[in-house]
């Protein structure tokens, strides 16, 4: 890991949000089903900005229910509640946050914010364990969360994005959510005299940088055909994570909707909530 | 409004280009009182994902119209054991399988059961025993065109649905009165003829983008391709010169959506996507327009042939609520 203070940068963070008091509310959507009771969330962000979320909560449990807390990717915002409604289907109560402003020069702030929703959920009401789910930039977060916040109990993590900042200037990815990159040479160092000071600022938010303090299980999906954010340092990323991890490869398939993946997903939460019937 | 097809005052007065065959409804009864003698023969068997407290993963098999094996994923919760279920027969786009696990647990999560189909010969388990004349080199669209109207791969995978309703509603445990049909695409096009095809069984029906409409409108249009390449092939094999297209769109008038609306007596929820440039947003319209059943369209104009989460979000209220709610 390059010496950018990165442990000690995002321990200020975390003590950042430790000083917070927290202040959220519900509001009811009006939406009614037999098994979920559906929320708009709103959380007081750490400079006092409201965030937005989804918040659904299955209505029939009586005890405590695990949370999963799910992570869109960039140029989106959370799923729709149709799509969010799976949770309920297996019995975990599920969080999603909006960001729409996931983008790479934000992305300290997008973690940060991640962190701060991931400690929300360990204090909602009726909830007995932390998950978290992510695709893209949405998957950044997660990873990032799971390193920051070791009381989540596992993750999902699919095709992620800010991994392999120099794979992705190398292997000329460096367009869409990482066309800072090449904006930044091709305008302010096109001699590439500060080239190791730039890569240097993107370190913070290095996911290989996170991955040894990812101690929990991890499920992360690559996909070979990607041609968002580069498969291979995606894989380096799988080697360097230091707990219990899957690694589920996809030859032909890009940044895109997985099913397969998201069944890996299913099977993944039930067999960690405790949830499967004996067969 | 983006303009990929006509302006959308056109759009709201355009019926339809593709001929409808003379004996189009003699032809479909008789498939139908011919697929009512067809014993329906299904199982159900535990599938790939573990059972959970809430929730059922089944595999479903049953035997199609032509004899292949037909597979659906089922998943039905766990909400009151001594309550029948709704239940929803989803439909996939063209040329894919049925949604993953997962995805489809999202009706279980609003308190459906979910039957999800995979139609002969695409990307699920579905078997096609083929034997049609004609090419099999290109889209399912031009199987059979070349033989009898009865043995096209849609008119036999529009009859598939028949049985797929007997067979849900001998499903334990599920409401045969609250039977949905839901899907986009080539879903959109399954759900909307196997409403017309089993009224008075279908209680609401939901459509996206319906594709399997208004072939000669596409081929007009030049959008023979991606879904509808089938036609395109077709032509520049067997109709080079244009001498056959009034007969060959005839006959694809057996399979053309807009031809079974009228049958329909389900509410319809549809959905346009205005920038689709897959199934042409006047092919449609066509359809929508021969909706006698009540039904409400909803516009997306900067959406295209996609995912439409706020459409998704009005399936919710359009199928929980016991009695008719149109969403807003």
């Amino acid at each position: 890991m390059a010496d950018i203070g990165f442990e000690s940068f995002w321990n200020e963070r975390r003590a950042e949000i430790s000083k917070i008091f927290f202040q959220y509310r519900l509001e009811e959507t009006g939406i009614e089903t037999e098994c979920g009771v559906y929320y708009r969330m709103y959380l007081c962000g750490i400079d006092g900005t409201e965030l937005t979320g989804k918040y659904i909560c299955p209505k029939k449990e009586t005890t405590a229910v695990p949370v999963v807390l799910q992570f869109h990717d960039e140029k989106s915002m959370s799923r729709s509640w149709f799509h969010l409604s799976r949770y309920v289907a297996v019995g975990c109560s599920v969080l999603a946050p909006d960001m729409p402003d996931l983008k790479m020069e934000s992305m300290e702030r997008a973690i940060q914010e991640g962190l701060l929703w991931s400690r929300l959920t360990e204090i909602l009401p009726h909830v007995r364990q932390s998950f978290v789910y992510g695709e893209g930039a949405g998957g950044a977060v997660a990873a990032a969360c799971a390193a920051l916040n070791p009381n989540i109990a596992a993750a999902g993590i699919l095709y992620p994005l800010c991994c392999g900042y120099r794979t992705v200037y190398e292997k000329d990815y460096d367009t869409g959510f990482y066309q800072g990159i090449r904006q930044y040479f091709r305008t302010e160092d096109p001699e590439h005299r500060k080239e190791e000071a730039f890569f240097r600022q993107l370190e913070k938010t290095e996911l290989l940088n996170f991955a040894p303090f990812v101690k929990q299980d991890i499920l992360l999906g690559v996909c070979m055909e990607d041609a968002v954010t580069p498969p291979e340092a995606q894989l380096e990323l799988f080697g360097k994570l230091s707990g219990t991890k899957i690694l589920k490869r996809y030859e032909k398939h890009g940044h895109e909707l997985n099913n397969f993946f998201e069944n890996e997903w299913l099977k993944f939460l039930l067999e960690r909530t405790d949830e499967k019937l004996p067969a | 409004m983006p303009l990929k097809d006509m302006p959308l005052d056109q759009l709201y007065q355009y019926q339809g280009t593709n001929p409808c065959p003379a004996d189009f409804w003699e032809f479909w009864d008789r498939q139908l009182d011919t697929t009512e003698k067809i014993p329906v023969d299904f199982t159900v068997t535990d599938s790939e994902i573990p059972h959970s407290r809430h929730v059922g993963f089944y595999d479903f098999y049953m035997t199609g119209v032509d004899g292949g094996r037909i597979h659906a994923k089922y998943i039905k919760p766990r909400i009151q054991p001594d309550k029948k279920l709704p239940l929803i027969l989803q439909f996939h786009g063209y040329p894919g399988a049925s949604r993953g696990w997962f995805e489809l647990a999202a009706f279980a999560g609003i308190g459906f059961a979910v039957l999800a189909m995979e139609c002969p010969g695409q990307g699920g388990c579905s078997q096609d025993l083929g034997g049609r004349l004609g090419t099999t080199a290109s889209d399912h669209i031009i199987m059979g065109l070349d033989g009898p109207p009865e043995k096209m791969y849609y008119v036999q995978t529009f009859l598939d649905t028949c049985l797929l309703v007997r067979a849900a509603e001998q499903l334990p445990g599920i409401d045969a009165k609250r039977i949905f049909v839901n899907g986009g695409s080539q879903g959109g096009a399954l759900s909307l003829v196997c409403a017309a095809l089993n009224r008075n069984k279908i209680q609401r029906c939901a459509a996206a983008y319906p594709f399997l409409s208004d072939y000669k409108r596409v081929y007009d249009m030049d959008r023979d391709l991606v879904v509808y390449n089938g036609l395109r092939y077709y032509t520049r094999w067997y109709n080079a010169d244009g001498a056959r297209t009034e007969e060959i769109f005839t006959k694809l008038g057996y399979i053309d959506v807009q031809n079974f609306a009228e049958r329909i007596s389900a509410p319809v929820l549809f959905a346009t996507g205005l920038m689709d440039e897959v199934c042409p947003p006047s092919t449609q319209f066509a359809v929508y327009h021969k909706i006698r059943a009540p039904k409400k369209l909803f516009l997306f104009p900067d959406y295209g042939h996609e995912e439409i989460g706020a459409f998704d979000d009005k399936l919710i209220s359009y199928f929980t609520g016991e009695t008719l709610q149109w969403p807003t």
